[in-house]
């Protein structure tokens, strides 16, 4: 179980830094390198080990089938590395970037959590266990977007992503339970062995969709990405670059190999992608804070990856993820190092970094080369590959769009790096503050891998061949070919796109705003403010405050539900025997007779006491059947609910007004009327009924065993304890309305008097 | 409430809650094996509380009763939960119950179950609710 191990060392040592902030101080980081260190060697050394295809598995919760299990091969190595190995470097760097101890270990914590997810849901082979490491990564997202709790905006920033991929992620859970039920089997190798197909299946698959294009941001979800940019910037560096974002992506490299092909992938996944990737990459151009930029950068990569994965060509995909997971981190903390060192990202505001900040300036240079597609890095290498692998299979309109955005992101990995760095006539440069060391290194760590995997991607080309079972050409030297000849023809158009605008003027792009197109965060508004107003509009009606309402919504509801359900399904017949004992005839005579009074009588206090008498009464007819559990309840019940009336009535008039209610008087007589015939047809009904003796007879004859000879009480506290303790929590809780009810009021009283 | 000190209620209560009291107890024990049980005894129990609010006023009942009721209401439920939990722990399942006996001198074997604790839980949880309810509804609120 060493994986299993591995993944579960993130929750003890999440635990261990949480239980331990106020005092570890100096050793948090120290402490929580260690099992992201620990994971990264246990993939070196599973990965030399020959036996590739081993895995893990868990029984969880075995009533419900749901299992964790865990694939030891290579596409698990690859996505564990990436997860394991950027986590590690922003662990490092988090350590000067959170000044404060009580914040780094907060966050720290909070990573370790989410990593153990992000880690769980990469090496996953079980649905339902993915779907659990899923939901983890979903609550601690939550958590680290609006890790600034202080401010409202990363507040509602944190809200907007819950929602979005939690609504995603129940759509992918029903997904996954009809995929379940199709296929016979949770296990997902199991399940792209052998796909099942049909109307099910694809109305499940899109299901699933729903989930990975949510996490991913795709069209029309990507809204959420860019507000999560108010989490400080490690957690962008971390969720949107090498995990959360990609969550989506590895969930369709996963099922890929069953289903790519049918219909419904090609169509749905081709599309979204690529409306995703030119969408990113044309609102990214005109951003001006550096993080927005690239948080519409990483939305259009993760369209490209999705496109590549929809027209089935999943080791590119895999490619431009690894490719894009390394020099996206790298972008990102090179924007915390800026904002560190000058207080700003905003390209309008920074001057003259590059000057000051030379190694950084070369960093960040060498990984926006990489997001641009430029040689030798690793960028360059994986968008040749998806070009040469468009041409060659003809797929003529993917290509021109993924080359249209890779024009774009050309122009804005350039903006991106002169707006950092760059020197601009007309702004005072803001006053410069060291950054510690720690903070530079990681990116810089990230540089020279985007540089190594772009000089020798043999290595690469190899482990991802392994990983997707099909072989993906990475090279640094295509050769004069047609995909090589498009690369530089975009590099160009991209350089001259960024001239160009930069002489027009990004304030005058259109926005959608000025072209009058509904944006998914509008209509993720526009949802929650209609789901208020109608909770608003159905409280307002059911709950207005008026007793007579209240009870004649629940009588109605009575009626309209269980005597519906009731006389479309009929097939009782009744039975109207006179009576047993003639005592029944006097206690049916005083129950009638005190009911009527209890409606004519104009002083409460009365009516009250008739209600009381006519409940004496059918406890009296409790003792006629032989049931004196329910006869003793009942007289009780009786007595303190008189005397409970009482108190309350004394502070109210002692008659009842003139007009009482505020429902007429037709309206009572025709609800309690029907509510009277139908619980009297419900009473002869079930009585008319011949019962089944086996439930009476197990418990008469079980009873002695389960702790007395008192059927009746045997059940409540035995048989049925759990409907019980239910019944006790309903009265805990109503006790405690009570008191606050009245606390309420007497507070309002107070302040009404004061 | 506005009630005149009255002799016959006063003497009357005096005799009555003691009574109440113990026959509360004895119908929540011998609830398993003859009519009575937790919620019974505990609304047996409720109506001497609530005669000593109706001849000594809130003051009184508080003083007879010197715990929050809304803290006797969630010990209640504390007790139905932990008996449900010590099925858990011996039984493997949560609310089945275990059974132990004790000998006492000169009255032999007691058989104690958890069944009881759980009736006792009841019992408590009543208690509160209507000690809540007189209390908080029956005090005037100037």
């Amino acid at each position: 179980m060493p994986l299993t191990v591995s993944i579960a060392a993130y929750f003890v040592v999440a635990a261990i830094i949480a239980i331990g902030a106020g005092r570890l101080r100096r050793a948090l980081v120290p402490i929580a390198v260690l099992p992201f260190i620990g994971q990264l060697g246990l993939v070196a050394v599973l990965s030399a080990s020959s036996n590739a295809s081993a895995s893990e598995s868990i029984d969880w919760i075995p009533a419900l089938g749901v299992t964790i299990g865990l694939r030891l091969d290579t596409l698990t190595f690859i996505l564990t590395a990436v997860v394991a190995g950027i986590g590690l470097l922003i662990v490092v760097y988090s350590n000067r970037y959170f000044s404060d101890p009580a914040r780094r270990a907060r966050f720290l914590s909070l990573m370790l959590v989410f990593t153990a997810g992000m880690a769980g849901i990469v090496a996953s082979d079980e649905l339902f266990g993915l779907f659990v490491f899923w939901e983890i990564t979903t609550v601690a997202s939550y958590l680290l977007i609006g890790f600034d709790d202080e401010k409202a905006e990363a507040r509602a920033a944190a809200l907007q992503a819950l929602l979005v991929t939690t609504a995603g992620g129940l759509a992918m859970l029903a997904g996954f339970v009809l995929l379940a039920m199709e296929a016979g089997t949770t296990s997902i190798t199991g399940l792209v062995s052998s796909p099942p197909s049909g109307t099910i299946v694809t109305v499940a698959l899109g299901l699933v969709f729903i989930g990975a294009f949510t996490k991913s941001a795709q069209f029309p979800f990507q809204f959420w990405l860019p507000g999560a940019m108010a989490a400080p910037t490690p957690v962008s560096a971390y969720l949107h670059s090498a995990t959360m974002v990609n969550a989506g992506v590895v969930l369709l490299l996963l099922l890929a190999p069953g289903f790519a092909g049918t219909g419904l992938w090609l169509w749905a996944v081709t599309s979204t992608g690529l409306v995703t990737m030119a969408i990113g990459a044309v609102v990214a151009i005109r951003q001006t804070d550096l993080k927005l930029l690239l948080a519409y950068g990483t939305v259009s990569q993760l369209g490209f990856m999705v496109a590549l994965i929809g027209l089935g060509y999943t080791s590119t995909a895999l490619a431009v993820l690894v490719a894009h997971a390394v020099f996206k981190a790298a972008l990102f903390l090179i924007v915390g190092v800026v904002d560190k060192a000058s207080g700003t990202r905003d390209v309008r505001a920074l001057t003259g970094v590059a000057v000051r900040y030379p190694v950084t300036a070369v960093g960040g240079a060498i990984v926006a080369a990489s997001m641009a597609g430029i040689p030798p890095l690793v960028g360059f290498v994986t968008k040749e590959a998806a070009f040469d692998i468009l041409i060659a299979g003809q797929q003529w309109v993917a290509l021109a769009t993924i080359a249209a955005a890779s024009v774009l992101t050309v122009a804005y990995a350039l903006r991106w790096w002169f707006g950092a760095f760059g020197t601009k006539a007309g702004i005072a440069p803001p006053l410069f503050r060291p950054v510690a060391t720690s903070m530079i290194i990681p990116p810089l760590v990230l540089a020279a891998l985007s540089l190594v995997f772009g000089v020798f991607p043999a290595p690469l080309a190899k482990v991802i061949g392994e990983a997707t079972d099909q072989t993906t050409k990475l090279l640094l030297w295509p050769g004069f070919k047609p995909a090589l000849a498009l690369s530089a023809t975009v590099t160009l158009a991209g350089i001259g796109v960024y001239v160009g605008l930069g002489s027009f003027g990004y304030g005058r792009l259109p926005t959608a705003r000025s072209l009058h197109l509904p944006t998914g965060a509008a209509v993720y508004r526009g949802g929650l403010r209609l789901l208020t107003t109608t909770a608003d509009v159905v409280t307002g009606v059911l709950q207005n405050g008026s007793l007579p309402v209240y009870l004649a919504v629940i009588l109605t509801s009575v009626l309209f539900i269980p005597a519906a359900i009731w006389a479309l399904d009929w097939d009782a017949t009744i039975a109207l025997p006179a009576w047993n004992t003639p005592i029944e005839v006097v206690l049916a005579g005083v129950v009638l007779a005190a009911a009527f009074a209890a409606t004519r009588v104009q002083r409460r206090m009365a009516a009250v006491l008739l209600l009381g008498v006519a409940g004496y009464a059918v406890a009296g007819v409790f003792v006629v059947f032989s049931a004196p559990d329910l006869a003793l309840t009942q007289l009780l019940i009786e007595t303190l609910t008189v005397a409970l009336f009482a108190l309350v009535l004394v502070k109210l008039p002692r008659r009842f007004g003139r007009s009482p209610s505020s429902l007429s008087l037709p309206v009572r007589v025709l609800v309690s009327g029907f509510v009277g015939v139908f619980v009297t047809t419900a009473a002869l009904a079930t009585s008319s009924v011949t019962p089944d003796r086996s439930l009476v007879d197990f418990y008469v004859s079980n009873a002695p065993d389960a702790g007395g000879t008192n059927v009746v009480n045997i059940i409540l506290t035995n048989f049925r304890a759990l409907d019980t303790l239910g019944e006790i929590t309903v009265l805990a809780a109503a006790a405690v309305g009570i008191t606050g009810l009245v606390t309420a009021a007497r507070n309002r009283t107070k302040e009404g008097a004061a | 409430m506005n009630i005149r000190p009255s002799p016959l209620l006063n003497a009357g209560t005096r005799t009555m809650v003691p009574t109440l009291v113990l026959f509360s107890a004895y119908v929540l024990v011998v609830g398993h094996d003859v009519p009575g049980g937790g919620f019974a005894g505990g609304l047996i129990a409720s109506s001497a509380l609530l005669l000593v609010f109706l001849t000594f006023g809130s003051r009184g009942l508080e003083r007879a009763l010197p715990v929050d009721p809304e803290a006797l209401t969630g010990l209640g439920l504390a007790l139905a939960i932990l008996a449900g939990l010590i099925g858990l722990l011996f039984e493997g399942t949560f609310l089945t119950y275990t059974y132990a006996s004790v000998s006492a001198p000169a009255i032999g074997d007691i058989k104690v179950s958890s069944l009881l604790l759980f009736d006792l839980g009841v019992y408590t949880l009543v208690i509160g609710l209507v000690a809540t309810a007189v209390l908080r509804l029956g005090t005037e609120t100037s």
